[in-house]
């Protein structure tokens, strides 16, 4: 990373107000994201890890959620200080965002391609012909045969794998600078998710844009990340580069989710699996929100919750086993 | 298509439907007699080869009398229809997506539906002064709070979809996402509702003449035609029986053709046969 990166989350914080009260679905989430990066954010069911992208592009159904605190800073502009016109210039246009379920994410009464066309044409002013080429090119480059016929099919005439390539062919019609993937292969088949993973990467090159790619399977996202942010209960727990991330992980929830991972060549019957469940943001744990779960907590580890501890060289995780259990002082973060 | 021309009932609807807007279009064309001129010489004549409908208290052409309420009728229904697509849809889609304006709006429509449909429309045309365009604007008034509780329900679960979300994401507004991705997605409900409406409007406007609140007499409308031979309904029963077949025939026809759509435009809905 040289120069100033292009996306700077600092101190991210959004909380949620239902029935039973407050909570915070991420807290004091910080990383940055250079040009052309691919960071992987990876976490279980409600760990944070969509609305901290959803936070990104102020996609908070507010009410019941609000970004309390932090800043986002893309390209030198605080996005949560952005007015309301700013930002849907920026959604779409720069920053673009793909979601988990292609079936639902399209508009069913819409051919795919007139949806394409109008996400062009809210930030272009051109021609609906020349939006329409436009559309028939990046379908083609998304890899759908074809394009100028499926152009006036209708989402269910497609397969599920067309349909998110169809997606991605919204997103990048405007050639944003970066592409939130929030789950973009969960809901396909296998074949198809490797398919999906290989073009975002591809396009990645070709365009130039970084991606955040949000995932609960390490194991598929692995070679396509540069940078890994391991999510819990709506804090970063660690944070590192994949090569090391994988090699050296630091915090026990990454290593439980490593040893979770199945791998064709292990000779190991069972799988590995974290004892416990998440706990529910109401009755969070006091201390480290992974003590009840974890193998190595000790007295010490419920007196406070741990900032992001430096391990190494951009390599970070929040568990005191790093300073030898010893409580670091809270202004060290 | 081809699912609603299979669907008996609708079809039926549709023929019942078709018969009377063709009468109520046509009507110059089916009868040369003037549905206003009188004769004395043949008053109460029962229906004949001459007089298909027979002829009411003072000689005039029964037939031409219900034809030239058919157009009257169906006109003040599709405007209360018109005017009810028009501010249903906005007052359903307003509280449908916009969380804030829901309860104030809903509230309102809650009271207007606190009273019974007919005393309401009874009140704001006597306010207004009994007139055909007067009936229109009560009737309306009095179902667009149910056009907006049914555009409402359909606004709420399309606004939670996953495609209004990625629209959102792609930079639409507000204004935007209304028009163009949750509307196309109510339409079907509203239709439907549309269609009871029309039956329902027929119905009332017809109450609304029977009380001398809608069109005035001598213009014909199948209420007041009812209204003036109730009377004679002894005498020449056929004054009052033919507009009132009428009339059910074409509001059991719309209640037809709303069941077909439903079933055919939402399949979940459906009634085991």
């Amino acid at each position: 990373m040289s120069g100033p990166p292009l996306l700077s989350v600092q101190g991210l914080t959004t909380t949620f107000r239902v029935e039973e009260g407050t909570f915070d679905a991420v807290q004091e989430v910080s990383f940055d994201l250079g040009e052309g990066e691919v960071l992987g954010i990876v976490g279980e069911s409600g760990s944070g890890k969509s609305v901290t992208a959803l936070s990104i592009l102020r996609l908070i159904p507010d009410p019941p959620g609000q970004i309390a605190g932090g800043e986002i800073v893309f390209r030198g502009e605080n996005l949560l200080k952005a007015s309301p016109g700013r930002i849907r210039q920026i959604r779409g246009g720069e920053i673009a965002m793909i979601f988990q379920e292609p079936m639902t994410s399209l508009n069913p009464v819409f051919p795919i391609g007139d949806q394409i066309v109008e996400t062009i044409r809210y930030h272009e002013r051109i021609s609906r012909r020349a939006a329409r080429d436009r559309a028939i090119e990046l379908l083609d480059r998304v890899g759908i045969a074809s394009p100028a016929q499926r152009l006036n099919e209708y989402p269910h005439e497609l397969s599920g794998g067309m349909r998110q390539r169809a997606m991605i062919a919204i997103a990048l019609s405007c050639n944003p600078r970066l592409l939130l993937a929030d789950e973009p292969t969960t809901a396909l088949d296998v074949t198809i998710q490797a398919q999906i993973l290989e073009l975002l990467s591809d396009l990645r090159e070709e365009f130039g844009m970084a991606i955040v790619l949000i995932t609960h399977d390490l194991g598929v996202v692995a070679q396509y990340v540069d940078r890994v942010i391991v999510m819990y209960c709506g804090r970063v727990v660690e944070q590192a580069p994949v090569e090391e991330l994988f090699d050296a992980p630091q915090h026990p929830y990454t290593q439980g989710l490593l040893s979770s991972i199945a791998s064709l060549d292990g000779d190991s019957e069972r799988l590995e699996t974290i004892p416990g469940t998440v706990p529910s943001p109401f009755e969070l744990p006091s201390g480290c929100r992974f003590r009840p779960r974890c193998g190595f907590s000790r007295d010490a580890c419920s007196l406070a919750d741990p900032p992001l501890i430096a391990a190494a060289p951009g390599h970070a995780a929040a568990c005191i086993r790093l300073t030898g259990y010893a409580l670091p002082r809270t202004d060290a973060a | 298509m081809r699912r609603l021309l299979r669907h008996k009932l609708f079809v039926t609807g549709s023929i019942l439907v078709g018969l009377v807007t063709f009468g109520a279009i046509f009507a110059d064309l089916l009868t040369i007699a003037d549905p206003t001129r009188m004769s004395v010489r043949t008053r109460f004549e029962p229906p004949s080869l001459e007089y298909i409908f027979g002829t009411d208290n003072f000689g005039r052409s029964q037939w031409a009398r219900v034809l030239y309420g058919a157009r009257l009728s169906l006109m003040i229904g599709l405007g209360v229809v018109v005017l009810n697509a028009i501010f249903g849809t906005l007052v359903g889609a307003l509280a449908g997506y916009f969380k804030s304006l829901d309860n104030i709006l809903m509230r309102v429509a809650d009271a207007f539906m606190a009273f019974p449909v007919i005393l309401l429309a009874i009140g704001i045309t006597a306010a207004l002064g009994p007139s055909s365009v007067n009936a229109v604007i009560a009737l309306a008034a009095v179902y667009t709070p149910r056009t907006a509780r049914v555009v409402r329900a359909s606004v709420l679960v399309a606004r939670e979809m996953e495609y209004v979300q990625a629209a959102r994401a792609c930079g639409a507004g507000d204004w935007r996402i209304i028009r163009r991705h949750v509307m196309p997605n109510c339409m079907a409900p509203l239709i439907v509702q549309l269609t009871f409406i029309f039956a329902y409007a027929v119905l009332s406007e017809a109450v609304l003449s029977f009380l001398g609140l809608g069109a005035q007499p001598p213009t014909p409308t199948w209420g007041n035609i009812i209204a003036e031979g109730r009377q004679y309904i002894r005498e020449a029963p056929w004054i009052t029986v033919i507009p009132g077949l009428v009339l059910a025939a074409t509001v059991l026809g719309l209640n037809l053709l709303g069941d077909g759509l439903r079933d055919v435009l939402d399949p979940r809905l459906k009634v085991q046969q």
